[in-house]
């Protein structure tokens, strides 16, 4: 049976989800909080989003809300434009390329392997960066980073969970 | 058999699908860095146009965190409000005894500018904008604020706190600016350190304390001396209070801000008619 016109608006609007909490998310990261100084050590926000549905449900966000997601995260954090997008973009392909192994894996696994990809994500977008502008970022700032997103992919996960299951009720 | 030979066609034309995509948006993402090399004026006109989109959006999410915020620093002041009162006693105290120096030096201040016809500083018209975002990060250091053009706002004009200096305006949109602070890695002040009048640079570094370069002798300065804009090169009016020397090592000195970054809400915007070395192309935008 084929979809009426306001079952495919709903099915894309719903499609559409993920990448929408993931900007909310972005501009929850970048309103001022009056948070301690730590906190200001700008975790990897959507490194975060675009690994929860690569590995979770690569099909939700595809390379295209990879790409858009850096764009706006380039333009509101005034990086320069086009890195966030090829970092997020390259870090659903390292997913993707490894599904097998994250299918059915435990938190605390995709947790772990997390840590390699962020790794990978924030040396590879202070290399190009360096080379863009001329600035090397400090170590112990581009350390802080990583750690904090790390310490708060539960918190994402947890969101990007509840949001999950909404969608699979609803499909 | 066909139907299974139909949906493993179409199956690998998904996958080859995908793989194009990766590639056209990666060569996208790769165009846009040069885009951004390039062009530098019609990407901080892209920014700046959403900026300006986003800040209504930005503002309305910014109020239940400044309100959490407000509560959180009412809890931590509650908590030691006994020590804050014996040392706002002492510091009072203090204050009137330099109130007091203060009104006598303005007085002197007043009959020597009136016997050398000394022509008076220009005052600024000022504007205040509420901070909606703070990109505080790894990469650059800026906020964005809710005064455009449309309030009177231009690139280059300098943006303080109650504290001291804050940054300058570089990108002005309609309703909203991207303010560059001073510990964002592209900024540069020229400073003097105010006892000494020895000059410097204020380099940021998207650390909390930005180093303070090109100083021509470090010998004679010492933790806790004041650091203020000289005025050279026309794009900060001279005299605006920066910070303290926090730390002489060798080869680095690095400077405390006046002002707390994290704690914004209100910057206040001073126009004091300097063009300075941030040049206005013609539509109020300029890049960072």
């Amino acid at each position: 049976m084929r979809p009426t016109p306001w079952q495919s608006l709903i099915q894309t609007l719903r499609s559409l989800i993920p990448f929408g909490l993931s900007v909310v998310l972005l501009l929850i990261a970048i309103v001022p909080m009056t948070t301690p100084g730590f906190l200001r050590a700008g975790p990897m926000v959507t490194v975060l989003c675009v690994y929860y549905w690569a590995v979770h449900r690569p099909d939700m966000m595809g390379y295209l809300g990879g790409f858009s997601l850096g764009v706006l995260e380039d333009i509101l954090m005034n990086t320069p434009l086009g890195v966030s997008s090829l970092v997020l973009m390259l870090v659903q392909a390292v997913v993707l390329t490894q599904y097998r192994f994250f299918v059915g894996k435990p938190f605390l696994i995709t947790w772990w392997a997390l840590a390699l990809v962020a790794l990978g994500a924030i040396l590879l977008k202070a290399l190009i960066i360096a080379v863009l502008t001329g600035h090397v970022t400090a170590p112990g700032a581009l350390l802080a980073s990583y750690g904090l997103t790390l310490l708060l992919y539960p918190v994402f996960a947890w969101v990007f969970a509840w949001a999950d299951v909404l969608l699979s009720k609803e499909a | 058999m066909q139907t299974n030979g139909q949906m493993s066609r179409f199956g690998a034309m998904k996958v080859a699908l995908h793989r194009l995509a990766f590639v056209v948006l990666v060569v996208a993402a790769f165009g846009l860095m040069l885009l951004g090399k390039a062009d530098t004026l019609l990407v901080s006109r892209v920014g700046t146009a959403v900026s300006d989109a986003l800040t209504p959006v930005l503002e309305v999410m910014s109020k239940p965190a400044a309100s959490v915020g407000a509560v959180m620093n009412n809890l931590r002041e509650l908590a030691a409000i006994r020590a804050e009162n014996a040392r706002l006693r002492e510091e009072n105290q203090r204050l009137l005894h330099w109130q007091t120096l203060a009104r006598r030096l303005e007085a002197e201040n007043q009959r020597l500018r009136e016997l050398g016809n000394m022509v008076p500083d220009p005052t600024p018209r000022t504007l205040t904008g509420r901070v909606v975002a703070d990109t505080g990060g790894v990469f650059a250091r800026s906020l964005l604020v809710t005064v455009g053009s449309r309030h009177g706002a231009r690139s280059g004009q300098v943006v303080v706190a109650g504290e001291g200096l804050v940054g300058r305006l570089t990108e002005v949109g309609a309703r909203s600016s991207r303010v560059l602070l001073l510990t964002d890695i592209n900024s540069r002040v020229s400073v003097v350190m105010e006892e000494s009048r020895a000059r410097a640079i204020l380099v940021g570094n998207n650390r909390n304390r930005p180093d303070l370069a090109f100083l021509k002798s470090q010998t004679g300065v010492s933790p806790g001396d004041r650091i203020v804009t000289s005025g050279i090169a026309g794009a900060f009016p001279p005299g605006l209070p920066v910070g303290v020397v926090a730390s002489v090592d060798e080869g680095h000195i690095r400077v405390e801000l006046f002002i707390e970054e994290s704690r914004l809400e209100l910057v206040r915007i001073l126009d004091y008619g300097l063009n300075g070395i941030v040049a206005d192309p013609g539509a109020g935008n300029a890049p960072p």
